[in-house]
Parts: structure tokens; sequence; C-alpha cells
């Protein structure tokens, strides 16, 4: 009887597994760490990201999100130090075995500020650097920095030195320098917050137009979620270090409703209390809507 | 507004050598500067800065470090004077003070904070001159043999200017949008908060190092081909033909500091009386180090077709 090879199963691009971790000036402050509540940033975590899936991450300030995050690209433990129980997988890789460095081909980081994710002086040779640091050879380098900068439309700012950029600009250096090494994982982290209301919207629909035609698996946590639910397959909410929601964005709205009104969106707020249904994901979405009742 | 100290690319000698060779010839004369207390020597190795800033022309970079290192001296003149009661010349008795205590003012305090204060201005221009002509980026690149497993030593010494340069030049704008009411953001105010968040970026720098790769074994030589600043495929970390005379001039300066040392060049003595002995030798030291001063300058470009 022939072998019947049972089809390959996607790895996922974040398995994130029963995760707990404190920071080590938080665990600092008691004398077991793991056992004290309130010094746990993250509290038995458990997420799934699979290939190609754009999820943002809602949740009120100091909810574990930049945390989540970090701890995705390796950050946490190895740069920030700490106390961590669980398990964390990147595209296959231990990522609490191997450092950022070693996970820096499967997942791009960008954070808030895009001033500090600057370290270079010209934006061709921030977005060169971390091939140039895996020691790829010069003409996949040049190909690769055109490439993303096609992608991101900043092929103009090329030769530009990063201290003439504005900060939308900047941070699509920043994403471009992310992305140049084409990961299976990106990971955002309020990348809008220093934008301007245009800047940022681009920036959103920019990020899934690359997840759709790359296949990149974003993780966004945002505050202004109106912006970016829109653009989102699924919604993970975190509430004190744990994962209080895990669903698509329309489900998520609904749960909002009931569990946690400060993460509702103006659109859905404002059609909650009209007694309009089903809540809108977006200002298009709404529009929808609202033909759609005045046609009946 | 770019800030005075941010790196501007020039085809300029000391833009062009590599980084070593730039910090051997600066470092140089900021090593002579803590090593000697004459006067004249510490008046040489300024001028000597400030002409290799301005061969390079960074001059915005020294204008401005002249201002902060002449302000600072001038401070720690006045505080030098008011804190050690050290010499015989009396100047000026000011009587108790509360927290000093009995204050006189003397010739040899206020020599001696002059010689100091001239120490740090030296200090302040030779690095405005590096932070000015150096390419952070090149000095990144440099750093990552030795301090590879170190992301935020390579990101405190390459970013950390730039990063405070970026958030001074943030900050005043915001003073300024804070309406005619406001009180002024004030320079003292201004250092104290980057003072303050400085570590902290750099910190956030160091992070993104990390990301992208920083901290991986270097790869082999033959992989490391051509990386420029502008892409455009030549090496920045290679030679440059200007290596040779940055590190003959910091060498020179070094050498003959350090004879000039041993010969009795370095003639001041602040207590119990100034005593300041300018030598032949700490005459001729002077003039090698305003010489020195000279290696940034370019050549005429040579002329084709003669006969």
């Amino acid at each position: 009887m022939p072998d019947v090879a049972a089809p390959p199963r996607a790895v996922p691009a974040l398995a994130i597994d029963r995760l707990s971790y404190a920071y080590s000036d938080a665990s600092a402050a008691s004398t077991t760490p793991m056992g004290v509540n309130a010094a746990l940033v993250l509290r038995d975590v458990s997420l799934t990201l699979g290939p190609g899936e754009f999820v943002v991450l809602a949740g009120r300030s100091a909810s574990g999100k930049t945390t989540l995050l970090r701890a995705g690209c390796g950050l946490v433990p190895h740069f920030h130090g700490g106390e961590i129980e669980g398990g964390v997988e990147v595209a296959g890789i231990d990522a609490l075995a191997s450092g950022p460095g070693e996970l820096a081909g499967a997942v791009g980081y960008v954070a808030q500020d895009p001033e500090t994710q600057i370290v270079s002086t010209t934006v061709a040779a921030e977005i060169e650097l971390p091939l140039e640091l895996r020691g790829d050879p010069q003409p996949a380098r040049a190909r690769a920095v055109e490439e993303v900068a096609l992608a991101l439309a900043i092929p103009h700012l090329l030769g530009r030195t990063v201290d003439t950029l504005s900060g939308g600009e900047l941070q699509r250096v920043a994403l471009a320098a992310a992305l140049v090494t084409r990961p299976q994982l990106v990971l955002l982290d309020e990348p809008t917050s220093q934008l301007d209301p245009v800047a940022g919207d681009e920036l959103i629909w920019l990020l899934r137009r690359l997840n759709e035609e790359w296949g990149v698996t974003v993780l966004l946590a945002e505050h202004r979620l109106e912006r970016c639910l829109a653009a989102a397959d699924r919604v993970v909410a975190m509430d004190r270090g744990a994962v209080s929601f895990d669903g698509p964005p329309r489900d998520f709205l609904t749960w909002a409703q009931q569990a946690d009104a400060a993460l509702e969106t103006p659109a859905a707020r404002l059609f909650s209390l009209a007694g309009i249904e089903p809540l809108p994901v977006g200002v298009r979405d709404a529009r929808r809507i609202l033909r759609d009742r005045s046609r009946q | 507004m770019r800030s005075p100290f941010a790196y501007v690319p020039r085809p300029r000698p000391l833009q062009s050598a590599s980084p070593g060779a730039a910090v051997a010839y600066l470092g140089a004369l900021v090593v002579v500067a803590f090593l000697y207390s004459s006067p004249l020597v510490l008046a040489a190795a300024g001028v000597a800065a400030a002409l290799a800033g301005h061969l390079a022309g960074a001059d915005r970079a020294v204008r401005a470090a002249l201002r902060m290192g002449l302000s600072l001296a001038l401070l720690i003149v006045v505080v030098n004077a008011l804190v050690v009661n050290r010499g015989e010349t009396v100047l000026l008795r000011l009587g108790e003070l509360p927290l000093l205590g009995r204050v006189d003012v003397t010739a040899e305090a206020l020599a001696a904070g002059a010689v100091i204060g001239l120490r740090a201005a030296v200090a302040m221009v030779g690095f405005a001159v590096y932070s000015a002509c150096v390419d952070p980026d090149r000095v990144l690149r440099a750093l990552r043999p030795l301090a590879g497993r170190s992301a935020l030593t390579a990101a405190l010494i390459s970013r950390l200017v730039p990063v405070a340069a970026a958030d001074a030049a943030r900050l005043r704008e915001a003073g300024g949008l804070r309406g005619p009411a406001a009180a002024p953001l004030g320079r003292a105010t201004l250092v104290r908060r980057l003072t303050a968040g400085s570590l902290d970026r750099a910190v956030d720098v160091a992070a993104t190092l990390e990301l992208r790769g920083y901290s991986l074994a270097p790869p082999r030589p033959s992989h490391v081909a051509a990386f420029s600043p502008r892409g455009c495929g030549k090496s920045s970390n290679r030679r440059s033909r200007y290596d040779r005379r940055f590190y003959a001039a910091g060498a020179a300066v070094l050498v003959a500091a350090i004879v000039g040392k041993v010969l009795g060049a370095d003639g001041f003595h602040a207590y119990p009386t100034v005593r300041l002995a300018i030598e032949p030798s700490t005459v001729a030291l002077a003039a090698l180090i305003v010489l020195s001063g000279l290696a940034p300058l370019r050549r005429a470009p040579r002329r084709t077709g003669d006969a």
C-alpha cells in the first residue's frame, strides 16, 4: 500500500503557549515574582497566528500589548530581562532560546516612535542594514532595498538623509527596514500614534496591501481601533495581561459593547445608541449599513 | 533646523577617512589636553581642533562648541575660585558664605580653574568636530567586531548625539509653540531634559539594533562587499587614502606630547603660586600641535595637460 503523506501543515507565524512574564524591575520588588500576580505583565497568554493573517491587538494602556509584541520578536526576555514561563515560537523558531538577532529574518518589529527605530543617517543605509548585518551579497541587497522601497512607495526617499524626513516618512522607512528581510511576521506597536489621520490611514491600508500581496502575517497593536478594524481579519483583546477576546472584528465590537466600553469605536457607539445593527467596523462599512437601511 | 553637531557628508579628507583614523587624530588632540596643564599647549590643542573642524567644513559645530565650551570654562573658573581656598595671592576676601564657609578668591584658584575650563573647552571642540565629521553609520559598522554583543554600547557611541540632536530640535520647536506668554525654554532646561531622556533613547536604539541582527556573528569578509551610506556600491569600511595622514598626525602629536612631557614642556603650576615656564620645548610642541590642525587640508587638484 503506497504511503499517503499527510498534507504539510503550515507552520504558524506566531505560536504563544501559556506565556507569563514579569519585568525584572517589577519582579525584584517581590520575593516570589512569578507567584505575585501584581508583577505579571502577561498572564497565561496563548495565541496562534496563522500565515497571512492580519490581526489587530486591542486593549487599554498597560494591558500588556507592547510586552506581547516584544515577546514575539525576542526582545522579551533577551533584551529586557525579567522572568518568563511558557513558550513562544516565531515561524517555527523557539523565540525564548534564540535572541532577537536570530529572529531578525523571521520577524520584523515597528515601534511607536520612529526616531528611535532609525539607526543610520541615510534612508538607503537604514533599509539595507539588516541585510548587510546578515551578510547578504551586495546585488541581492540592492534588489531587496529597491523592491521594498517600491512596495512602500518610498523610492524617492532612498537618497535622503533621515533627519530631513517627516514622521510619516520615518515610519515608512522603519517599516521598510523591518520588511526588507521578507519576514513571515511583522509586529507593529501603535505605528500611527505620531501620525496625522491621513498618514495613519495610509499606513494601515499599506500594511493590508502588503499582507495580501506578500502574505506576511501582521500583528498590529492600536488604540484607535476605528482606523484599523476594517483592515483586520481578526481582533485579539487584552486586559491586565491576559487575552480577553479573540475573534472577528464585528464580534469584537459586540463583545466590547458588553465587556469594555473603552474599546468601542465611535461609530459603533453611535450605531448602538441609535439601535442600528450590525455595528460597523469602519467608516465605509457604516456608510454601507446606513445606505442599506435607507433602501429598506 | 539641523543641529550643528549633526554629521554632514562632505567630500573632505576628514569625512573620507575611516572612523579609526579620524578618532586617532582628534583623540590625540584631546589626550594632549588631558596630559598638559600648560595654557600654551592647551590653547594650541584647541586651535588645532578648531582648525581641523574649519578645514573639514564643520564651522557651525566648532562655533557652537566654542560657545558652549567657553561658557563652561567661565563657570568652572568661578566655581573653582569660590570653592578652592589654596594659593598665596589673595585677590578678594568674601568672608563667610553660607555652605561655602570662608571664601578667599586667589589668583592661583582662578588660574587653576581657567586651565580646567580650557581643557574642557578643547575636549568639547574635539568632540564636536568628531560628531560633525565622522559618519555614525561607519562608526556603527566599525564597532561591530568590537561591540557586536553589546548593541547598547554601539548605540551610545554612534547614535547618542544624532538622537539627542533630533530631540533638542523637537524640544525647541515644542517650546516655541507654547505661545508668547510661556517662559522660554532655557539652555539649562534643554540640557537637563536631554540628559534625562538620552539614556532611555539609547536603550530604544539599542533594541532596534538587536532586532536588525547587530549581535549576529559578522559575516566573512568576502560577504562584506560593498556598502556605502548612499547605497552606491562603494565600501564604506575600507581604508581611505587619507587614513595614513590622520594616523601619522595623531601619532606625531602623541609622541611629541610624551617627549615634551619628559623634557619639561609642561611648565605650569597653579599652587602655591602661579608658575608658568614657557620653554623652547613648550613652544615647539605648541607649534607642532597647531600644525597638526592642517591635517584635514585638501590637496589642490593636479593640473592636467601641463607641458
